[in-house]
């Protein structure tokens, strides 16, 4: 082999590397979904032997595969397959397009598109759930209602669905706020949960920065409750290495 | 509650650049890392413009060359994309004593093509087909600085590192510099 040869050869690999194998029933690849305008990514991974999908729908201003933690990577992935979506205008999403004139309409048409992508790439036979966390609660729900995409998904998961946003305050305070009683009644971090609630009852709701006051109550209320192991939190670190290295589209 | 769909990341694009000079002209290859560890190549070549010495404020002997400058490269997300891009513009070289070269470039006129993975487009009828040779243009202007060395024994070949951002527009609903 000469030097041009080897050059043309080296170049086609990375060329054409875009495009992970995947090996007998495990999937690993990425496929993009070109609607109005946008072109997204679906970050598929996982084992297709049952033939289940879970099409998963991130948060606002975050990406699909935040999610993929080690319950996803090393629990759903063995025996299901995950796609992880990315919105348009968010993570590696590309596209230029017009601000349109009912955003949460338009995400919910992406993914009822990336619905048909899926069935004609996987078979008409699949078995699909869909999942939204946050935002993508409500456009997941959106999707389901107004694009008659209930016929096509045996299930919908709802993590923290923003499907009621006047009372997202309110039910975040009150949330806090019962936390902090159960957390106190069984002895732990007492005065931390005591500030919390103080806080709580000084904010004014109707103010426009008290949605930023409550999320801050929310992020120390998140430390305390990982700290004193009521849930098992990830530490900074983990967090760093899952969301920098291991899962970021960008890399 | 206010949604925010615009994206603005701010990646830097590394460059480590072999150079030699032949005549008025340098040509350079070397390595392109989006974000440090995405592998490319990127290919350049420089023309004098001026060559210009000086006296410092110390009474020490400056050279300034200032070049038209143009760059090919690529580099490969290998989990989203491709990327290839040609820019073309101006760069500007300080000869320090101790052969160290600071450089810094602007080159507005870029073109950034992305090459997606597999895509499929789907229409207004909800039809399904597969798209040929997937990805967009953008326009890429692009500044970049860093510093160099010249050889020992053979001035006309240096070597340099680079940081580059480059902007791609219109991308979505904003700027987006990588």
């Amino acid at each position: 082999m000469n030097k041009y040869t080897f050059i043309i050869t080296l170049f086609c690999s990375i060329l054409f590397s875009c495009q992970k194998e995947s090996v007998d029933d495990i999937l690993d690849e990425t496929i993009y979904v070109r609607h109005q305008c946008a072109d997204m990514p679906a970050y598929v991974h996982g084992n297709q032997e049952n033939k289940t999908l879970l099409v998963v729908i991130q948060c606002a201003g975050s990406f699909g595969l935040s999610l993929r933690d080690e319950h996803f990577n090393n629990r759903l992935e063995d025996d299901f397959v995950v796609v992880y979506f990315d919105s348009r205008g968010q993570s590696m999403s590309q596209g230029h397009y017009k601000k349109p004139e009912n955003i949460i309409n338009l995400m919910a048409s992406d993914v009822s598109a990336l619905t048909k992508v899926l069935k004609h790439k996987y078979g008409e036979d699949i078995t699909l759930f869909l999942m939204g966390h946050s935002l993508g609660g409500l456009i997941t729900c959106e999707a389901l209602i107004n694009n008659d995409l209930k016929s096509e998904y045996n299930g919908w998961i709802n993590v923290d669905g923003l499907l009621d946003m006047p009372s997202v305050k309110g039910d975040r305070t009150e949330l806090l706020y019962k936390t902090a009683e159960e957390q106190i009644d069984i002895g732990n971090s007492v005065s931390h949960w005591k500030g919390i609630q103080k806080v709580l009852r000084d904010i004014d709701i109707d103010t426009e920065d008290a949605h930023q006051k409550i999320l801050n109550q929310a992020v120390i209320a998140y430390k305390l409750i990982a700290e004193d192991q009521v849930v098992l939190g990830n530490s900074s670190i983990e967090r760093t290495y899952q969301n920098i290295i291991k899962n970021n589209p960008i890399t | 509650m206010r949604f925010s769909f615009s994206l603005i990341l701010l990646l830097f694009v590394f460059s480590a650049i072999a150079q030699k000079q032949i005549s008025d002209y340098r040509y350079s290859i070397g390595y392109f890392g989006n974000n440090l560890w995405n592998e490319g190549v990127n290919v350049g070549m420089e023309k004098l413009r001026s060559d210009t010495t000086y006296f410092n404020k110390k009474g020490k002997t400056r050279t300034v060359n200032k070049n038209y400058a143009a760059n090919f490269g690529f580099y490969n997300d290998s989990e989203s994309h491709l990327g290839m891009f040609l820019t073309a513009g101006w760069s500007r070289r300080k000869m320090l004593k101790n052969r160290f070269n600071p450089t810094s470039s602007l080159q507005p006129l870029g073109i950034y093509r992305s090459f997606l993975p597999e895509t499929y487009k789907v229409n207004e009828d909800g039809e399904v087909r597969k798209v040929f040779l997937p990805g967009r243009f953008y326009l890429a202007p692009n500044v970049s600085a860093g510093i160099g060395r010249m050889g020992r024994w053979h001035p006309d070949n240096s070597w340099y590192v680079k940081l580059n951002i480059t902007t791609l527009l219109p991308y979505s609903r904003a700027i987006f510099p990588w």
